[in-house]
Formats: structure tokens, sequence, C-alpha cells
């Protein structure tokens, strides 16, 4: 049985009680849409703008701009798609501390994240990047290719965690806005305050579900977080509550010529005993093409 | 329309069956792809799961493998999307030279070594692997260069990749993008780059030079038309990622 091994710090000290709230329900439509795109400054839609609906998604698509909203969450998602025009004289030559400033103005400018209780606090500034060469041959140098600055969100100065509570802006060789991606639930009403369960008992239940798992070689987590946990894009989600999350990595046993083959996954630990959000562990039933298999004589 | 071959391992055995971690949301990857592709109008030709997927799908019929039987062979179909445990061969230098993935079924070998491949001699344009480090930088292309043979790109990662109900959609939401006639490397990197688990996909195409390969990195969709090029016709690879 493999032995967790924590090479990543979880907060030891956290609130003793804290608020959940209700999410609204979103409102995507064509109305919430060409808001967004006045907002975010993009010319008024022609008549040939096409809207789509698919999957939950609804995407309304003029000339090179593309805004999509998701009906279950609320995420938006703008895209210019000249942005995707790269030669090799594009570079992206801005520090990044430019690009957090022309990320943090766009935000204000087009109101992308209105919520009163919600804070804005800066992720990291990540890079569409490039390189190639001629096989055998010396490669290019790198070459980066826009910014895309990353904002978390707080409520009541406790950060959120998960795939959820992101605002990311793209910023253009240009200094323009090309994509925004946003996933921030609008808050609803507090319907309750809770007991946090503490760090120690999350991590007791996570090391006893690993020895369960007859893992071979090595375990390791990684990532430990503590916050409110706000699901990705494709769920609905009714209530905000605390939990820690841990990022968890092995390594199998090496062979020749290659090393031990990597893994990685991820834990969510309810940090209230009882918590109201329950979430669908299971993806919706396909039907594949192909379910039983006979080895050819 | 594209046709489209799924293979997924999440299940394994202990020894002396092939030997790995468990993982829980590979079918999920690839047949959210399959059934997405399915719904854009492409044909969904073949889903194999744990010990239905073969290693020999992949091994070229030089290297004693069946790569191009129509049952599941990955030469077979336009578009393949594979999800398991990966990681680079690496030579005496310690330098990667290739790539493994992992197979549940010992039919025949536990681990498919993309050096034993001549990937596009069928029908077979894009290949997705969604494992761990299939492109791992700073030169993805000495993965996969032995084998590229009229394969047109190749999206993965570089580094870990997620297990996880996080981003388990990945595979649904490129392929709704890229069934839908989007561009196939931006489709993936919107699909499968993830912030908080840190997640670094990465999308590699060939070309003849590098204007024909950053030409194709950038524009080529299911639709596109590119021709196929031969191994000898390669004289350049172009790979882009977000991290």
């Amino acid at each position: 049985m493999a032995e967790l091994e924590f090479t990543a710090k979880i907060a030891t000290r956290v609130p003793d009680r804290l608020p959940v709230f209700a999410m609204k329900r979103p409102v995507a439509n064509r109305r919430v849409l060409i808001e967004l795109a006045a907002s975010l400054g993009l010319p008024p839609f022609s008549k040939g703008s096409e809207l789509t609906s698919r999957d939950a998604w609804l995407s309304l698509q003029d000339g090179p701009y593309v805004l999509a909203m998701n009906s279950r969450s609320g995420a938006f998602k703008f895209l210019d798609r000249r942005a995707w025009n790269v030669t090799a004289d594009t570079r992206f030559a801005y520090k990044d501390e430019e690009a957090v400033d022309i990320a943090r103005d766009a935000v204000r400018r087009a109101r992308l994240v209105a919520e009163w209780r919600s804070k804005l606090t800066l992720g990291g500034v990540t890079h569409l990047r490039m390189q190639g060469g001629p096989p055998g041959g010396k490669l290019q140098p790198e070459t980066l290719l826009d910014a895309g600055v990353v904002f978390r969100r707080q409520i009541e100065g406790v950060p959120v965690t998960g795939p959820g509570g992101i605002l990311a802006v793209n910023i253009s060789p240009q200094g323009s806005v090309v994509g925004v991606t946003r996933l921030w639930r609008e808050l609803g009403r507090q319907v309750g305050r809770v007991k946090v369960v503490r760090a120690q008992e999350a991590l007791a239940r996570v090391r006893a579900a690993y020895l369960r798992r007859d893992m071979i070689g090595e375990v390791r987590v990684t990532r430990a977080e503590f916050g409110y946990f706000e699901a990705g894009p494709a769920l609905a989600q009714g209530f905000i509550e605390p939990c820690y999350a841990f990022i968890i990595e092995s390594v199998g046993p090496s062979g020749a010529n290659r090393a031990g083959l990597r893994m990685k996954t991820v834990e969510v630990v309810p940090a209230v005993e009882k918590p109201r959000q329950r979430w669908p562990m299971r993806v919706d039933p396909v039907s594949p093409p192909t379910t039983n298999r006979v080895a050819a004589a | 329309m594209a046709t489209v071959g799924t293979e997924w391992i999440q299940t394994f055995h202990a020894p002396p069956g092939c030997n790995q971690d468990n993982l829980s949301w590979c079918a999920a990857g690839s047949q959210g792809f399959g059934s997405a592709m399915s719904s854009r109008g492409h044909a969904w030709n073949f889903d194999w799961g744990d010990d239905n997927a073969w290693e020999t799908d992949w091994r070229d019929p030089s290297n004693g493998g069946d790569s191009s039987n129509t049952q599941g062979g990955a030469n077979s179909v336009n578009f393949t999307y594979l999800s398991t445990h990966g990681g680079p061969v690496v030579d005496d230098s310690g330098n990667n030279d290739g790539f493994v993935a992992a197979f549940s079924a010992q039919h025949e070998r536990c681990l498919w070594n993309n050096r034993t491949s001549v990937l596009g001699q069928g029908v077979l344009r894009w290949t997705v692997m969604d494992t761990c480090d299939a492109l791992d930088l700073p030169s993805p292309w000495t993965e996969w260069w032995s084998c590229y043979s009229g394969l047109h790109q190749v999206f993965g990662f570089t580094g870990t990749s997620s297990d996880a109900w996080w981003t388990h959609w990945r595979g649904s939401d490129f392929g709704n993008a890229a069934g839908g006639g989007s561009v196939l490397s931006h489709s993936w990197l919107d699909a499968a780059y993830s912030f908080w688990v840190g997640d670094h996909p990465v999308a590699m195409s060939c070309g003849t030079d590098q204007a024909d390969g950053m030409n194709r990195l950038f524009n080529e969709t299911v639709f596109s038309g590119f021709p196929d090029l031969a191994h000898n016709q390669i004289g350049w690879f172009h790979w882009t990622w977000r991290s």
C-alpha cells in the first residue's frame, strides 16, 4: 500500500465558521451577449450575426467575434479570432506588469465582475507560445504570442478554489483584449453559517482513501488549498461552500529506456459536515459504436 | 467528414498482468470526444476500452502489429483519441526519442512504443494522446518524428495531465469545437488547458518548411484538406502551447 507524501503545505489556520451562499441562476440569452459585447467595446452586431445553441452553450458570432455563454453556469467566453492570425513576425513584447494593467483596465471598463462581495486577486500571467525547427536541426527561439492574465476570486477574504472563480483576459501583441474567459457565478443570499472542518481531518480522509487504493509507486500531494469551491463551466451550482482541494501525483516503476509513468488527479474534500451542494460524479451516458471485441482468427 | 476512433484504458491488472495505477476518467475523455464528433456529423467508427483496447492497433504490420485493421486500427480512421498512461522513451543519453502508452490487455504487449508505428500510412491525420508527457517540451518532435508518416498533427500535454472529474470534459469540448470546423490547435489548447490543475496542452504540426508548418498549425481544421506529407517530406515541426 502506498503512503501519501505531502510536498505541499496547506493552511492550517482556517476560519472556525464561514457563511454559505446560494448562487443565482444564470441568465443566458442574446440580449445578455449583446450587452457584454457592447461593454467590451465591440462594434454593434450586424444583421448577419449568427446565434446558435449547443450543449447549454449559447453562441453569438459576427465576423471575427465570438461570444458564448453557458446556461448552466453562466460561464462566458469572448474570442477575437484575429488573435490566431499568427505569422513568423508575431511577437508579444509587453511586460507582464503592463499586460496586467491592460487587463485590469478592461475588467473595470467592461464591468466584467460586478458582484460586490467578491474581490479580484491576480492569479498569474500565462502566455500562448510557439516554437519550431527542422527535425534534427536547431530549434528557433520560443516566441510569446499573447498574455493571458488570470484573476482569481475571493469571497469575504476567503479564496475561491477549483476550476471556477476565475477571470482570464487575453491581450494581443498590439495590446488589445482578444479573449475573455469568465467563470464567476453570481452570489445570491447567505443561507447559513457553518462550522469549518479542520485541515487535519481533511488530510486524514485523503490519506485513508489512498491507502485503500493500493497504488503502485510513489504518491505525493503536490498542491493543497483551502477555499470556497466553484465548479467548472458545464455544471450548475446552487451553493458555494468551503472545501479542501488537493492535487495528487504518482510515479509508477521505471522500465528499460523509460521513466516511470506518471499520474495526476484531484481530490476535493468538503470542509463542512453536511454539504448542501451535491455533485454528479458520473458522466452522461454515450452510445459508443462498438462494445465487444473478438480477436480475428 | 472525418472518421473517428477512440480507445481508453483505466482498469489495469496485478502482475503478471499489465500493471499500472488505475485511472478513472479516461472513458469520459475518449468517449466524450467520439460522441461530440459524432454529434457534429462525423463517423465514430470504433470505441475500445480497457481490455478491448489493444497495443497492436497502433503497431505497424512491419513490426508485427495490426494498425490498419478496420475493427480498431489507428491507421484506419482520420482522427484517433487515446486516453491512458503515457510517457517518453529515453535514449542512452537521457533524451526523449519516443513515446509509450499503457494498455491493460497483453495483446500482445502492455506498452505501445510509437517507434514501432508508421502513423498516417492509412487515412490517419490527427491523433490525441490524452496522457501525461506525450509532447514534452522543449523538443516534443523528438518523441514523434520516427513514426510521422502522413500524420498531420499530434495533440497532447507537456508534463502531467490530470485524470480528474474537473477536467474530463476536455474530450467532448475538443470534439465539439474540432468537429464543428474550428482550428484544431486552438480548439485543443482551449479545451485542455487548466490553470488550477496545471495541465499544459501542446499541439504540434509538421510541414515542408517553417511557413508550411506554421500555416498548418494555426489554420488547419478537419475540413482544410492540407496534403499529407510522407516521412521524408517533413522539413519542419512547429508547436504551440500555453503555460
